[in-house]
């Protein structure tokens, strides 16, 4: 009797290791294990792919010259700064012989709606001028506007003629920024 | 003849050892055999389980401190600076190519324009789409001059659907209202604007009332 009752106590032994240990933990937390090494070792390959992509971006940007950097900077800037605008427009009015009366600012009209606008990366506002001058002058006033370090867009004007030679001009001028 | 005590006096046949009995099966011996290997197997797989569950947070443990130190080695501000040289391009070129040149309509209703016709006001407003919509209203001084400009305007094509309402004979010449919508060539940010055109019949004259 006692010979049976042995190996009968070992296999249910056996069986309870099988079923209260070896198989829970397989499925439970190593199973756990495994897929957390899994997200790791797949956030370490990323993390290699950016260190590898942050390398390249550098490289292209030391490739950029700093003047040029600086000019797209300019270009686009990082803030609305309408101010400086007005101040430079105001300068080259003046250079150009043509005389600001006034400048207003509006806001722009957005494509595609606010909630367009409030997402878009670029942000823009319009300067409404108006002035009187020459002909020449503000031909020379456009050309400086097109040409500005500062991306602005004349998108509209109107010219009133005078029999004096001095015209009355409004213009409106965009101007953008990154937000 | 006596025989000797040590003889046996008749033929008893010995009994078989169990050890040499065939066909017998030992199932006790079968059942040891079943429960101690299970046993065995149990135990085997219980310590292969713990090993491998450590040897997994070993390796767990260790990638994750190679991925706190990839992240402390990833600069913030480095990233966002390229995110926004990224975003400046993108939207620099984008804006770029959108750019209107205003000056070109100037520079085309100049060398479009006969002398013998005068324009009192002049506007240009863009519409979404970049298309120029140009309103004038002005005085030729006759009906020939009038035709002269349609004429020029109709040749060069940068100026398109050129509408001349409003006209009527006064006093000095004929009054008139132009509409007409420019070419997206004619304002795009390219020396388009400044390829040479066909001259116009009479001698140009600037925007002049």
């Amino acid at each position: 009797m006692t010979n049976r009752l042995v190996p009968a106590a070992a296999l249910v032994i056996a069986l309870a290791i099988f079923f209260g240990y070896v198989s829970p933990t397989y499925s439970g937390s190593v199973a756990e294990i495994k897929e957390r090494v899994m997200r790791a070792t797949s956030a370490l390959d990323a993390a290699a792919r950016f260190g590898e992509k942050q390398n390249e971006l550098a490289s292209a940007r030391n490739a950029i010259l700093v003047d040029d950097l600086a000019r797209l900077e300019a270009l686009l800037p990082d803030s609305v700064d309408n101010v400086s605008v007005i101040l430079d427009l105001t300068s080259l009015a003046t250079r150009s012989g043509l005389l600001l009366s006034s400048i207003n600012v509006a806001a722009s009209p957005a494509g595609g709606g606010q909630e367009a606008a409030a997402l878009s990366r670029v942000g823009s506002i319009d300067l409404i001028l108006s002035a009187t001058g020459s002909y020449e002058s503000f031909i020379a006033f456009i050309a400086g506007v097109e040409r500005s370090a500062r991306l602005l867009d004349v998108t509209a004007f109107a010219v009133r003629g005078s029999n004096t030679g001095v015209y009355g001009y409004n213009l409106t001028v965009r101007l953008y920024w990154l937000r | 003849m006596a025989v000797p005590p040590s003889v046996p006096t008749s033929f008893v046949p010995r009994t078989t050892p169990p050890s040499v009995r065939r066909g017998v099966f030992d199932f006790g011996g079968a059942f040891a055999f079943i429960g101690y290997g299970a046993l065995a197997l149990a135990l085997l797989m219980a310590a292969g389980i713990f090993a491998y569950e450590w040897y997994l947070e070993s390796v767990e443990g260790g990638a994750r401190k190679e991925l706190q130190e990839a992240q402390s080695a990833i600069d913030a501000a480095t990233v966002e600076s390229f995110v926004r040289l990224n975003d400046r391009l993108i939207e620099g070129k984008r804006i770029i190519e959108r750019h209107p040149m205003t000056s070109a309509v100037f520079d085309l209703v100049e060398k479009l324009t006969p002398a013998s016709v005068r324009l009192a006001s002049l506007s240009l407003s863009f519409t979404d789409a970049r298309i120029g919509i140009v309103s004038a209203k002005g005085t030729a001084s006759s009906f020939n001059a009038l035709a002269a400009l349609s004429a020029a305007l109709g040749r060069d094509g940068r100026i398109k659907d050129a509408v001349f309402s409003d006209i009527s004979v006064e006093q000095g010449g004929v009054s008139f209202t132009l509409s007409a919508a420019t070419d997206l060539a004619l304002t795009a940010f390219v020396a388009t604007a400044l390829l040479p055109t066909s001259a116009p019949e009479e001698p140009t004259a600037p925007l002049t009332p």
